[in-house]
């Protein structure tokens, strides 16, 4: 009985713990994993996305369409890149870079190449694209 | 001393009881939160073009993840993610629509253009992999195939 006034702080301290424990074990389980982040912009007339796979071996994809302009290409992620907040991918000698911005929620100032002139109308080019907004893929079927 | 251990044993009861209700609260608070964040951010928009909008599907059955972003109206580029536990590939591609059937898609993998994937668009916004060539075993293995994949569902847009 004189264990009593030890004991009580540990049994609490259990009952507290557990609940939560088994609470964070649910919260892992239902968080589901998407090999694809994607950003988008949209506004009349004007449409871009751009995708990519942040795992190895990661590939991405870029679109820009309008009524002048019609650009694509898909090629590799430089992994070492992203982790410098920058999304670089390269198809053959194209490369398009752009800076991850606003908590990764943003892609802004795009850059390519003058080898990619080979993938678009000479009118436009990726560089053009506006800032793009992540969009949540987060529901899953 | 019946009495001390009796108080004890029902203040521990009275805790974790208020506990888990304060857990269930909090839980309940959560998703109502998540709920209407994601009734915000699902807002649809007005369709800008008429064409070009991205479509990505997915099938996600426990550790298995497969997703395939695409457009697909009209010929463009497509990625092609696809993880499981026996499984990993990714690959990149043109797609074009079969001339005698519309709601079939080849994608061609740009590494290996003898990787050819074939997908079937189905009723309720569903994408199924109907056949792949041979070629596309060197991008995923001996041990599985993007056939076998269940049906994808369009998760964007919604």
């Amino acid at each position: 009985m004189k264990l009593f006034p030890f004991l009580l702080p540990c049994i609490l301290g259990a009952a507290i713990a557990f609940p939560s424990l088994s609470n964070a074990q649910t919260d892992t389980t239902q968080q589901a994993y998407l090999n694809m982040i994607t950003y988008e912009h949209k506004a009349p007339h004007q449409y871009a996305t751009v995708l990519y796979m942040p795992y190895y071996p990661a590939y991405g994809m870029i679109s820009f369409r309008s009524p002048e302009c019609t650009a694509e290409i898909a090629g590799y992620i430089d992994p070492f890149a992203l982790k410098n907040k920058k999304l670089i991918i390269t198809y053959k000698l194209c490369k398009v870079s752009f800076d991850i911005t606003q908590n990764n929620q943003e892609l802004s100032n795009p850059q390519e190449t003058d080898t990619c002139q080979d993938y678009h109308p000479k009118n436009c080019s990726f560089s053009q694209i506006p800032s793009l907004r992540q969009i949540s893929l987060e529901k899953h079927p | 001393m019946i009495k001390r251990i009796s108080l004890g044993v029902l203040s521990l009861l009275a805790i974790s009881c208020s506990q888990s209700v304060c857990a269930k609260t909090h839980h309940a608070t959560a998703s109502k939160h998540s709920k209407e964040t994601a009734t915000k951010t699902e807002k649809p928009t007005a369709p800008v073009l008429s064409d070009p909008q991205i479509s990505i599907y997915s099938a996600h059955k426990e550790k298995n993840n497969y997703v395939i972003a695409l457009y697909t109206d009209r010929p463009g580029k497509a990625l092609i993610t696809y993880d499981s536990p026996t499984c990993q590939a990714n690959s990149y591609g043109d797609t074009v629509l079969n001339s005698k059937n519309k709601s079939e898609i080849i994608f061609t993998s740009t590494e290996d253009p003898l990787c050819k994937v074939t997908l079937q668009k189905t009723a309720n916004n569903q994408l199924k992999i109907t056949k792949e060539t041979s070629a596309c075993t060197a991008w995923h293995g001996d041990f599985c195939s993007f056939s076998s994949l269940s049906p994808l569902t369009r998760i964007y847009p919604q």
